[in-house]
């Protein structure tokens, strides 16, 4: 049978007269609900079940098929990563501006929430193998004096013990906003969402 | 530095890292994720677009879309089906965009020939025959089952995509699934 | 002041503050809540390529300032932020200037070590 043909649904029992009465729509939707509560008159229904069986296996195959499709697909060129890159717009998420103490009344000094997001990142430079995500600065910054706790995402790798990764990591943190800021830092949350395992060094030279 | 980010903690750091640190502003970060999805978003891009021309077209307009609105995403461990949700409507803005005129009793004609997908990794027959069918059906079919089984939206959501009643959303499902399964019967 | 003198006073600053011990680049001002750019991206160059980066505005109460900067790490922005104030002030009164407003913001700290002095 030619597959530019529209297959013709009475040869495979597709139809309500072959369903006794059902419909496709409805034996997917019975299907969906999980065949509960049972419903006789399907159940009961040669024609039924032998479309419930296709439809079951239809369903165990569709999630296979976008993990098959991306398999096929190769990776991006760099190229194409690239050309992403010039095409964002590079602000600096610049977020709110956190003042900084000034002696004279003429003076108004900031910082950005992004440089200090940006500095908070750097912080992890010195705890190798540690990376930091998400940053997140609560408390209204805008405001001298107002306290402020700092939450910080962060991914270690296996192997070393993860509370000191962490103290660390969270001195650093303190040390860099004491330098950067004005800020009055009640608190530095840090939370590990990821443990990575050290890829293996196979991957040298393409 | 181009080769540099093979062997970057960031390339296998997971979505909630990653993605957070894009959100916060690292080009890096977000170049990396950009590596990470593209395959699975060009593969879903390509099921909905009725040809391969544009594919890469949609995936870059998601991409820069979600960096714009990242720093908005509550939950970064859902990155990855955030990331499906921008393709897909990228992809029917596009058919959207250039199907403006069409009739609708158009979109029940059977599909054209089809330009092929990229040859499977893994031969296996259902996938195949799974693939195949889907190539066939008529474009609104084709949509709608693709966002319903792929892209996980429901009904309603689809009828807005769309924007076609949910009725004739349940409608081109049905004719879908029962397309489909006929034509993976003949495989077997 | 006229606006040439202003224009001249803006480039100045610019100067000034570029030798500051501590500062690594002078960004665009883009206005109270800048939007400025990170260090290692490109400088906009939305406008008059000519002008400063530094803002001069007059306003009712006298001459204001804005200023945009990256900052080693090394140096600290609070301490390199009030060292350009100084700056700027001390540029001002040599103007024959009072300034009734400076105002300084750090959009970048720049952690890559110093090579040597910038000029």
């Amino acid at each position: 049978m030619s597959e530019h043909d529209a297959p013709d649904p009475r040869s495979l029992g597709m139809e309500p007269e072959d369903l006794d009465g059902h419909t496709i729509e409805e034996l997917a939707d019975y299907l969906d609900r999980g065949r509960s509560p049972a419903d006789p008159s399907i159940e009961q229904s040669a024609g039924c079940r032998i479309a419930l069986d296709a439809l079951e296996r239809l369903r165990v195959l569709t999630p296979e098929l976008l993990a098959a499709d991306t398999a096929a697909e190769p990776p991006p060129e760099e190229s194409w990563v690239q050309d992403i890159l010039a095409g964002i717009a590079l602000d600096a998420r610049a977020g709110r501006r956190i003042p900084i103490a000034a002696p004279a009344p003429n003076t108004d000094l900031g910082i950005t929430e992004g440089a200090v997001r940006g500095l908070i990142r750097a912080a992890e430079h010195t705890v190798p193998g540690v990376l930091v995500g998400r940053c997140r600065l609560d408390g209204d910054v805008t405001v001298p004096g107002e306290p402020v706790r700092v939450r910080v995402d962060v991914s270690v790798p296996y192997g070393e013990p993860i509370p000191d990764l962490v103290q660390r990591l969270r001195e650093e943190i303190s040390r860099r906003l004491t330098a950067h800021t004005t800020l009055d830092v009640t608190g530095i949350d840090i939370t590990v969402h990821d443990v990575r395992r050290q890829s293996s060094p196979a991957e040298e030279d393409r | 530095m181009t080769r540099d980010h093979h062997r970057s903690p960031l390339e296998s750091a997971d979505d909630r890292i990653v993605a957070g640190r894009a959100a916060d502003g690292d080009t890096a970060a977000f170049a990396a994720l950009v590596r990470r999805y593209t395959p699975m978003m060009r593969a879903y891009a390509r099921r909905i677009l009725p040809g391969t021309a544009e594919v890469d077209d949609v995936v870059q307009e998601a991409f820069i879309t979600a960096w714009d609105q990242l720093p908005a995403l509550d939950d970064l461990g859902r990155v990855k089906s955030w990331l499906m949700r921008i393709t897909s409507r990228k992809a029917i803005d596009r058919i959207r965009a250039t199907r403006a005129h069409a009739d609708v009793t158009e979109l029940e004609l059977p599909a054209p020939e089809q330009t092929a997908p990229p040859r499977r990794a893994e031969a296996r027959a259902g996938i195949a025959a799974l693939s195949d069918a889907l190539q066939q059906l008529p474009d609104a079919q084709r949509e709608c089952w693709v966002l319903r089984e792929i892209g996980d939206y429901s009904y309603e959501e689809i009828a807005d995509e769309l924007d076609i009643p949910v009725s004739t959303v349940r409608g081109l499902l049905a004719r879908a699934r029962r397309d489909i399964i006929v034509r993976m019967e003949q495989w077997r | 002041m006229t606006e040439s003198a202003d224009r001249e006073l803006a480039a100045d600053i610019e100067a000034a503050v570029r030798v500051v011990p501590g500062v690594t680049a002078v960004f665009r001002a883009g206005g109270l809540l800048s939007k400025a750019l990170v260090a290692g991206a490109q400088l906009l160059g939305i406008g008059d390529e000519e002008a400063s980066l530094v803002r001069v505005v007059r306003a009712p109460d006298g001459i204001r300032v804005e200023v945009a900067i990256g900052v080693h790490s090394a140096a600290g922005a609070v301490a390199t932020a009030h060292r350009v104030q100084a700056a700027i002030d001390a540029l001002g009164a040599a103007h024959g200037a009072s300034l009734a407003g400076v105002h300084v913001t750090v959009v970048h700290v720049d952690d890559t070590v110093e090579r040597g002095a910038s000029p």
